[in-house]
């Protein structure tokens, strides 16, 4: 009895002092990730993987699920058209970005995707600048999504001289969407500036380890003439 | 402390000869290897694919050998009644304790390490770019284990099969992910003119919050993990464990063998 009253003395401010120390965690830790309740995954396996602490790992098979939504080439879902989809498509596109940016707020490479391919693949300008706000909000300091909302704005208002040298900008970053550069690409054809829109298909071919854009590299370069 | 190496080294011996554990670290690393064609799907991220398994495999591997351990060896011995044979010995019942929950953390440790190790070599070959967080995200991995074991003895000890003392376990570890819920669950109410916060606090604090310790998640986060927030989530789990450990050693120096 005597052993258990000590034992209980020893536990008691042993368990205080766990509650200061959590007490201070809670205070300095402010890396609050958002609740799973207002995420509401649309996956069993995202909400599973949140309760047994592996958010990021959800957030990665949220955004394999994206990919390859948006890489599907079924009619119903992807009508092509030489350039790109049809305006329109795709419509689920931001809530799943949304989704994946939700279930990892610091995942940037899928905001600056997302914005990328519904502004200069959809022209779904205010969708793009909703998802790459919520990237600011999430994380201010990365200064890359107010440089691709300035170029979305731009590209809204047909300002596409004060785009350039923003996108420009853009694709000098290894972490660039190659949405991006093929923006960029058919700016400078449309401008006739020929020999720019030539180094930035050459860049694609050369990084690219996509097949589909590799192809389309390749048709782009041998309709300007450069490959045969 | 004399007598707590021992009875962790035979843990650790004990430990190594089951094939369970070779079974848990061989599927944390094929796992682990498995990556490798998950990050096929998403080019463009391949290396944050490979490190989001790669920590996710070693924690959840490392979780469970911890669990299997904990329950396996203290029960398993209270139901065969060989746990007799080493109370009979001069040890004394808190050495026992401690000696057992250094012993799984030695083995946790070392599966981490292992496990580590075929990450790091993963990740070397794809190109990524060395961050210390990893470092960190791997010790807080680790933090969380030293609770999840020193939770598994306690349960162990106060239920009744294996069985149930695993579900229990696995539920404590879950909880202890979504503990900060309650804070959402505690405004829910009050809104509802529910008034309970006391109550909720209590649950709050007397549960492990795993979620402070989830650095995987934060890997990229851009603020800087400050001295002081690292020195007193070390204290947190550490304190914690030793709280539950005792709890242990409380219900385990009342038991009749």
């Amino acid at each position: 009895m005597r052993k258990s009253i000590f034992l209980l003395f020893l536990i008691l401010p042993l368990f205080g002092l766990s509650v200061f120390a959590q007490y201070q965690v809670e205070n300095r830790l402010n890396y609050a990730l958002p609740s799973i309740v207002e995420v509401k995954p649309s996956y069993f396996i995202h909400f599973w993987g949140s309760l047994l602490g592996l958010r990021r790992i959800s957030s990665d098979l949220a955004w394999m699920r994206l990919l390859q939504y948006y890489g599907t080439l079924e009619e119903e879902e992807h009508i092509h058209r030489p350039g790109g989809c049809e305006r329109g498509e795709y419509e689920n596109l931001l809530p799943m970005c949304q989704e994946v940016v939700r279930l990892d707020p610091y995942f940037h490479y899928a905001y600056l995707f997302g914005g990328g391919c519904l502004a200069f693949n959809h022209e779904r300008y205010e969708e793009a600048i909703q998802l790459l706000q919520e990237g600011i909000r999430n994380d201010p300091k990365f200064w890359k999504f107010r440089l691709y909302i300035a170029a979305i704005v731009y590209t809204r208002t047909r300002e596409y001289d004060k785009a350039i040298p923003l996108l420009e900008e853009a694709t000098r970053y290894r972490d660039c969407p190659e949405v991006v550069k093929i923006f960029l690409a058919s700016i400078y054809k449309a401008k006739g500036e020929y020999a720019k829109a030539i180094t930035i298909w050459e860049n694609i071919l050369a990084t690219t380890r996509s097949e589909s854009l590799r192809s389309m590299a390749e048709s782009r370069l041998k309709e300007m003439g450069v490959l045969r | 402390m004399k007598k707590i190496i021992p009875i962790a080294e035979y843990t650790l011996k004990e430990n190594i000869r089951h094939k369970i554990f070779y079974t848990i670290l061989l599927f944390g690393l094929v796992i682990m290897a498995s990556s490798l064609i998950f990050s096929m799907l998403s080019p463009e991220e391949e290396t944050r694919v490979i490190l989001d398994i790669g920590l996710g495999a070693i924690e959840i591997f490392t979780f469970l050998s911890a669990i299997f351990a904990a329950v396996g060896l203290i029960l398993g011995e209270m139901e065969n009644k060989s746990i007799s044979l080493i109370l009979a010995r001069p040890v004394r019942r808190y050495e026992y304790i401690w000696g057992r929950f250094s012993g799984i953390l030695s083995i946790s440790l070392f599966n981490i390490l292992i496990m580590s190790l075929g990450l790091l070599f993963l990740l070397f070959i794809k190109g990524w770019e060395f961050n210390f967080r990893f470092l960190l995200a791997i010790g807080f991995i680790f933090l969380k284990v030293v609770i999840i074991s020193a939770l598994a003895i306690l349960i162990s000890l106060i239920s009744t099969s294996a069985i149930s003392s695993i579900s229990m376990t696995f539920f404590l570890w879950v909880v202890g992910h979504v503990t900060d819920h309650l804070k959402y669950l505690n405004y829910v109410l009050l809104q509802k003119g529910v008034k309970i916060t006391i109550f909720l606090k209590a649950i709050y604090y007397l549960l492990p919050n795993f979620q402070y310790l989830n650095l995987k998640d934060y890997i990229n986060n851009p603020n800087p993990l400050t001295g002081a927030t690292i020195f007193w989530q070390l204290a947190y789990s550490l304190v914690y464990a030793s709280v539950v450990t005792w709890l242990s050693v409380l219900v385990f120096s009342r038991k009749e063998f």
